[in-house]
């Protein structure tokens, strides 16, 4: 029993270096973390000049600039899980990879968890921004406790929408067709949001609507700087459903 | 040949049945293959035979009928399957953007060899397939050949009891193709190997014996010897006879025991002194006097006789009989 559990973990080990490392070989992550890091340079120098006379400029400059960024969220999975499963469907190495003694479940975990740290990394190239407020705003530092919270969020926001576009890559050997089947998706729970709006009459769907779309999350985790458990349930719940079903789409292989 | 007949079985096969949506692409295959046996899988394009060796390799499940590897059920048993196999699929699909050793690496950790043996196991296989010089190399910029043969590699690895190779010879040159098969003889003596080709004389050089698979089904299988045996009392007659070709052809074929007439275009057609000659390729049913036949038959037609020989059959000539007698 240890034994096996001592491979998994090994095999999972092993497809999650291969795959991080793989992010690095491809151009696509250098494009992403490229246009991420320029767009949100630009936002923050407009901010800083736009607040630079504001008393409460860090806190203004700081929300401002997450709250844009924010909408990374959309195409930032779509574009880092669609080669996963439809690159290796399209060259066929899913097959040489499959035929190894592996577990669906480990090659997908690894996959996953290959993204997931990356996807961090590229979140983590904002506190840039805000480490140089910490360093030139003194003695008045940024307010560490929302952003924080704000990556605690994003972690759990990520699992999700990595997942989901885990499994979208499962579907389709066309990278693209994945990409936009999970952006689709994850528009989906973004505009949940406005249908809430639409229902401001009827508070229990409104509250519905509200608990599965992302931004309520992230504007009550970022400004209150809580992070409730039931939405990191919402999360996991998500996850785990996504992750599941991919695992059953790549164990029931019928491609050839 | 005795001892071959009391081993064990690695690969058996019943009554495999696979389709694709409405194409039936295998109709209830059986066959089997013992321990330390060379199987050559012989067939024309679109017969089965990858199909077959992917459901042997555990990528994907056949519809019905029951297939074990080295004991172990292909359904049931997956991963016991494909741990004990190394699998060499067509094309060589092996991720363009890793290095050759750091590849190694990873299926050597994927196969669950200890990090103590990794080295060495590597090592071995890189030798083996003549593949250290691109050890550093990125695989996407080896050439067809090199990345045959670090497919190979890798399916050396694990040092696998059945080793299952679907087209292995496919884009290496002549000298590497003399290569492999001495590579290939060597580690066949030691492990059971299944090969799909559609390459006769490969199978004539490195397997003992032949499946050959056509529209889905086998339609024969056999030791090499045997299948060849087949065919000892047939015979190919070749003469270059200069006459009205349709009645040459007819006269030829309106003999006992004849069972096809090949036409060749005359050797040397237009002017000079080999014009009119066509070569024919007779194949007889009866070995005893075939050429006098023949002989016979064009002198009393009235015509010019150049050239009477007869050849041996070769494993190409079986295949395109059983093929050929199939559609």
């Amino acid at each position: 029993m240890s034994r096996t559990r001592l491979s998994a973990a090994t095999n999972t080990w092993a497809i999650f270096q291969r795959e991080f490392m793989a992010l690095f070989y491809s151009p696509i992550a250098y494009v992403v973390l490229f246009l991420f890091m320029i767009s949100n340079g630009w936002i923050f120098y407009y901010y800083c000049v736009n607040y630079a006379r504001d008393p409460q400029q860090i806190t203004l400059v700081i929300r401002s600039l997450f709250s844009f960024a924010f909408f990374w969220v959309l195409p930032l999975s779509p574009l880092l899980t669609m080669r996963l499963f439809s690159e290796e469907k399209r060259t066929g190495t899913i097959e040489v990879l499959m035929t190894a003694p592996v577990r669906a479940s480990e090659v997908v975990c690894g996959k996953f968890l290959a993204t997931q740290l990356f996807y961090m990394l590229i979140w983590s190239s904002l506190l840039l921004f805000v480490l140089m407020l910490e360093v030139l705003g003194k003695p008045a530092g940024p307010d560490w406790g929302p952003i924080k919270s704000m990556y605690f969020g994003l972690f759990f926001l990520g699992c999700m929408t990595n997942s989901l576009g885990l499994l979208a890559s499962t579907f389709s050997r066309n990278q693209l067709v994945a990409a936009v089947l999970s952006l689709s998706g994850n528009l989906m729970f973004f505009s949940l949001l406005f249908l809430g709006w639409i229902y401001r009459e009827t508070p229990e769907l409104q509250r519905l609507f509200h608990y599965l779309s992302f931004q309520a999350h992230f504007s009550s985790e970022y400004i209150g700087g809580v992070v409730e458990l039931r939405y990191i349930v919402f999360y996991l719940g998500f996850t785990s459903l996504f992750l599941f079903l991919s695992i059953n789409m790549v164990n029931g292989r019928k491609w050839r | 040949m005795n001892s071959l007949a009391e081993s064990r079985n690695l690969i058996e096969v019943d009554g495999l049945v696979k389709s694709y949506g409405s194409v039936k692409a295998l109709q209830g295959i059986s066959f089997s293959v013992g321990e330390g046996e060379v199987l050559g899988f012989l067939g024309p394009n679109g017969a089965g035979k990858s199909t077959t060796l992917r459901v042997l390799a555990g990528f994907m499940p056949g519809d019905s009928g029951r297939v074990s590897v080295n004991g172990f059920d292909v359904g049931e048993d997956s991963l016991a399957v494909r741990n004990s196999i190394g699998y060499l699929p067509e094309g060589v699909p092996i991720y363009p953007d890793m290095r050759v050793g750091e590849y190694l690496g990873f299926r050597a950790r994927l196969k669950g060899i200890s990090r103590a043996d990794r080295k060495g196991r590597i090592g071995s296989a890189l030798e083996e397939t003549q593949t250290a010089d691109v050890a550093g190399r990125m695989i996407g910029t080896l050439s067809r050949g090199y990345r045959q043969r670090v497919g190979l590699a890798d399916a050396l690895l694990g040092e696998p009891p059945v080793l299952i190779l679907d087209e292995p010879t496919v884009g290496l040159d002549p000298e590497q193709v003399r290569q492999f098969r001495s590579l290939l003889q060597e580690v066949g003596r030691s492990r059971t190997v299944i090969l799909s080709t559609h390459i006769l004389s490969e199978v004539e050089l490195v397997c003992s014996s032949v499946a050959i698979i056509s529209g889905g089904r086998i339609v024969a299988g056999d030791t090499v010897e045997n299948l060849k045996g087949s065919l000892v009392d047939r015979v190919c007659v070749v003469a270059e006879v200069n006459g009205p070709h349709e009645a040459v052809s007819a006269a030829f074929e309106a003999l006992p025991g004849v069972l096809r007439v090949e036409a060749d275009r005359p050797e040397g057609a237009g002017d000079g002194p080999g014009a009119g000659y066509c070569r024919y390729r007779v194949f007889l049913n009866d070995a005893g006097e075939g050429a006098e036949t023949i002989f016979d038959a064009v002198s009393s037609g009235g015509w010019r006789l150049r050239q009477l020989a007869v050849e041996e059959l070769s494993l190409e000539d079986v295949f395109l009989d059983i093929v050929g007698g199939e559609e």
